[in-house]
């Protein structure tokens, strides 16, 4: 008997091999793939026949929207004529180059954040850009062939309007149809010359956003748009210098702006330009609003005191007093181990609590009286008011005298400035106070988080310090007077407003509702139900109903003394509406983290509101960013809603003022042109926002852990 | 055996609850300084609900655990005083994947023992070249091998300094050859001095490496002894019967 052999070797394949070649592509493979799909025949047939319907259906609409743009009697000329009226409504025009300022602060912005952040916007594959430009001219050679299609083609025939094009070929259409022709034929060719390389090939986004820009600026020069028939005989005319200048020198300053940023990012620090940029990015959007494009008129008692302003109610004294007072209480806060010190704040500020509301009730009552009557309607201060505030000064006072333990007093002081921050509003002050205390009980609960190290506890002061400056600056910037000539009821107007609606509720609206989120799923049945409550009410009523409620009615609610802007009120009603969607997509995003991160963030012994602000929220928000990228556009685009309340945004504009005017020139009747206008204004800013988002998803990696 | 050393981790009749099923049923054993002390026993046995007991990410109801001298009461300050001594290593890595690998291990030193960044860095740095993977530091840990990343998670324990590594059945999750390298850093782990309470299925890393082994069984400790006792000598029928199993 041969050895049964136990077990066989069969070693170790050495050479890569390549994978085998993919079938040859052709005509009749694409039709296959992408026509009649299916793997039996009756699926076949079936796919076919769909394709063939659903394009004849395509066909059909794009015939129709061609033959609308192109139709010799659309008066387009309402779009182009009234383009500063959409924009920027009654701004006056000496004040104009404030509008472009502020454009071209946001280009140089855009500029040195796509260098420093975004390593130069990234690459795009000749593949793509190619296979874009051959679709771009199949569209354009389509949309040439079908403008003069005669209206027997029409698959259904819709009386939507009457279609009265020319067949003959104009020469504009032969221009058109060569124009696609060539984008057709560079894209298909370079595709066919290189195949598979077209893949490997790329070109930077950047260059061909400046190509974009050199031929946005070469076309405005030259090109003519329609203007009102009866103006000096003409039916065109070229763009206005005011407006071709600017633009020229706007996009120079871009590319100009950022050749600068990589000169700089190699000599300095690219940390130090990173949180320059990033400062700038915050400061820069209040200064434009309330700075630039509002003009206001600085008094110098304003901002330094004297006149009727006393020194500590001017701009300058409510910032040092609440930075010194401020910033040397959170520099304690920020480590908070000495329990002298700590004992000596919390008596302090307990004994100005506990005294000075006792001076005002003081001073405005005669405690005979109140004990005989009870205390009057016109009392300074509330009653309950003037208990509770008592009370928190007493509970710091005897916080100080009895805890023995550093934090612990920290944390009682960030409580019952908690508590002061929300009593402030029914008690008469300084509008700019009552912000502060708000914004000083916030730092001060954040506080022990974040301090630490004497580097960190810099960090923190400076930031309470930046948050005081932002406040008292936009109080005594909001409070001037504006030197604007207008004629409206705000120098806002136009897409400037919509734009400020935007953005302001935006940046309100995430802040709050993260907090709304981390409410609702917290672990106190209170905080979960106030969230809850908000969210469901706010979101179950329809936007407009709260414009209305925030235009009409809040006034009514609001205390005595209290008034506020119908802008502002506006902006809070957009920032409080879109704060409950936020809410619940954060929430997602909480919901998706698992277990286990909250269980190592705090075997590491991270506190609550550190594991939620470094661990949690991060990823949460990751998580859901797709769904906030949806939320904002939504956001950005129901800010046209106010139309309704009769705020001058770019669509109440475009649907009321224009085809309202019947002098110098007569736009009746141009109502549709200027919606299909704004539909296609709105649809270029969302869908490049969405897009950008989304390269951006695709550039954090999102999806890959 | 240990006893001349000074108690550590002292855990005296601990109780514990799931609703109404009872995952430890009366824990008393002390743990010295320096000692390492494997914990093994079947699962739904209690021994992982044991040492999350002792960091407490698991609330015990009855007993008392006291870590290093400071009792582990409902006392904010006292959770967070153990919490900073502690150090854990979870099955599942718990690996932050948001931060890059250094982040991950600097983060506790700078918000929570308020070390500033750069000494952060530093240390974070001489940990990771004690794991042996200094070059993965500004890596992602999705990018990293399991026992790569088992290994970020011991060096994030040991970055806060702690008196005591509690490691949750540590190398369960990963590939066979992935589990040496981690053994490897716990072995030399165990050399260097440190206190450590390991939850594991590896009878090897516990007949090199232990100074005691814990059998659990049904919420409490069936048997301890010495890994020489353990595994030439065992006395109580469910520990012969669980070892018949296993080796």
């Amino acid at each position: 008997m041969t050895d049964q052999p136990q077990g066989i070797v069969h070693g170790v394949v050495e050479d890569l091999e390549l994978p085998p070649e993919p079938p040859p592509h052709g005509p009749k493979i694409w039709i296959q793939e992408n026509l009649l799909g299916g793997d039996t025949p009756t699926a076949r047939v079936l796919n076919g026949l769909l394709s063939v319907i659903f394009g004849l259906i395509a066909l059909n609409i794009l015939q129709y929207v061609t033959s609308y743009i192109f139709e010799p009697s659309r008066r387009w000329s309402a779009v182009t004529f009234n383009m500063k009226l959409m924009m920027v409504q009654a701004f006056p025009q000496a004040d104009l180059f404030r509008i472009w300022v502020s454009v071209g602060i946001f280009f140089v912005l855009v500029s040195f954040s796509l260098v420093v952040w975004g390593g130069g916007g990234g690459r795009l594959s000749m593949f793509s850009l190619a296979k874009g430009i051959r679709n771009i001219g199949v569209l354009f050679m389509i949309v040439a062939i079908m403008h003069g299609a005669p209206e027997t083609w029409n698959l259904v025939s819709l009386p939507l309007f009457t279609i009265d094009s020319p067949t003959a070929w104009s020469l504009a259409r032969v221009v058109f149809f060569l124009l696609g022709l060539a984008l057709f034929a560079a894209g298909f060719l370079y595709l066919r010359a290189s195949g598979d390389a077209a893949k490997e090939q790329s070109v930077p986004v950047l260059s061909l956003l400046v190509a974009g820009m050199v031929i946005i600026t070469t076309a405005i020069w030259l090109i003519k748009l329609p203007v009102p028939e009866g103006q000096f005989g003409e039916t065109t005319a070229s763009i206005a210098r005011t407006t071709t200048g600017p633009w020229t020198i706007l996009f120079a300053v871009a590319i100009g702006s950022y050749f600068l940023a990589r000169v700089l990012v190699r000599v300095f620090d690219p940390a130090l330009i990173k949180r320059i940029l990033l400062f700038l990015w915050v400061f820069s959007y209040p200064i434009i609003i309330m700075v630039i494009q509002r003009k206001p008129v600085l008094l110098w008692g304003d901002i330094l005191g004297g006149g009727p302003t006393v020194w500590w109610e001017s701009g300058l004294g409510l910032f040092v007093l609440f930075s010194l007072i401020g910033g040397a209480v959170i520099w304690w806060l920020a480590l908070s181990t000495d329990v002298t010190v700590g004992r000596v704040i919390a008596i302090a500020m307990g004994a100005v609590l506990a005294i000075g509301t006792w001076l005002v009730v003081n001073a405005s009552n005669d405690w005979e009286d109140i004990i005989r009557d009870g205390v009057p309607e016109s009392a300074a201060l509330p009653l309950w008011v003037a208990i509770v505030a008592a009370l928190a000064g007493i509970a710091l006072i005897a916080a100080g005298l009895l805890i023995p333990d550093g934090i612990e007093i920290a944390r009682v002081i960030g409580l019952i400035m908690g508590v002061v921050a929300l009593l402030v509003w029914f008690v008469p002050m300084l509008f700019v106070v009552r912000f502060l205390l708000i914004t000083f009980a916030l730092t001060a609960i954040a506080a022990p988080s974040f301090g630490g190290s004497t580097q960190a506890r810099v960090r923190v002061v400076a930031v309470w310090i930046a948050l005081v400056f932002l406040v008292v600056v936009t109080f005594v910037l909001g409070e001037a007077e504006t030197a604007l000539e207008f004629q409206s009821t705000t120098f806002l107007g136009g897409f400037n407003f919509s734009i400020l609606l935007a953005i302001t509720g935006l940046v309100l609206s995430f802040p709050l509702g993260v907090v709304l989120a981390l409410a609702r799923t917290s672990t106190m049945p209170i905080f979960r139900l106030l969230a809850t409550g908000y969210i469901e009410l706010i979101r179950s009523v329809p936007m407009i109903t709260w414009l209305f409620f925030g235009a009409v009615m809040l006034p009514v609610f609001l205390p005595d003394g209290i008034t506020f802007d119908e802008i502002v009120r506006v902006i809070g009603i957009v920032a409080i509406f879109n704060a409950a969607y936020v809410a619940e997509n954060v929430r997602g995003g909480l919901q998706s983290i698992g277990k286990g991160q909250y269980e190592a963030a705090s075997a590491m012994g991270l506190s609550t509101v550190q594991s939620t602000a470094l661990i949690v929220l991060p990823q949460a928000i990751r998580a859901v960013l797709p769904a906030l990228v949806g939320s904002i556009i939504v956001s950005f685009k129901d800010t046209s809603l106010v139309a309704i309340i009769g705020l001058a945004d770019v669509l109440f504009i475009a649907k009321s003022f224009v085809p309202g005017q019947t002098s110098p020139h007569n736009f009746l009747g141009t109502q549709p042109q200027m919606l299909f206008f704004i539909a296609l204004f709105y649809w270029v800013f969302t869908f490049s926002f969405s897009r950008m988002a989304l390269r951006y998803e695709k550039s954090i990696g999102l999806g890959e852990h | 055996m240990t006893e001349d050393r000074k108690p550590m981790i002292v855990s005296e009749g601990v109780k514990k609850w799931f609703g109404d099923f009872q995952a430890l049923r009366g824990v008393t054993t002390t743990v010295g300084e320096r000692d390492v002390v494997v914990v093994i026993g079947p699962s739904g046995s209690g021994k992982s609900t044991f040492i999350r007991c002792i960091n407490r990410l698991e609330v015990h109801q009855e007993g008392r655990i006291a870590v290093d001298g400071i009792e582990l009461t409902n006392d904010l300050r006292n959770i967070d005083a153990i919490r900073r001594e502690v150090g854990m290593v979870f099955q599942s890595f718990n690996l932050f994947p948001h931060l890059t690998v250094l982040e991950n291990i600097t983060l506790a030193p700078i918000w929570v023992r308020k070390h500033t960044r750069t000494e952060s860095e530093e240390n974070g740095m001489q940990l990771l070249e004690r794991v042996g993977i200094p070059e993965q530091a500004d890596k992602f840990p999705g990018q990293l091998s399991g026992g790569q990343q088992q290994r970020v998670a011991i060096a994030r324990a040991l970055a806060m300094n702690p008196k005591v590594m509690l490691f949750d059945e540590p190398t369960s999750a990963l590939d066979p050859e992935m589990i040496k390298e981690v053994l490897d850093v716990m072995k030399e782990l165990a050399e260097s001095g440190m206190t450590m309470i390991v939850v594991t299925h590896e009878m090897g890393f516990a007949r090199e490496v232990a100074d005691r082994v814990l059998f659990f069984d049904y919420g409490t400790i069936v048997e301890e002894g010495t890994p020489e006792h353990f595994f030439t000598n065992p006395q109580h029928d469910r520990t012969k019967l669980f070892l018949s199993q296993i080796l």
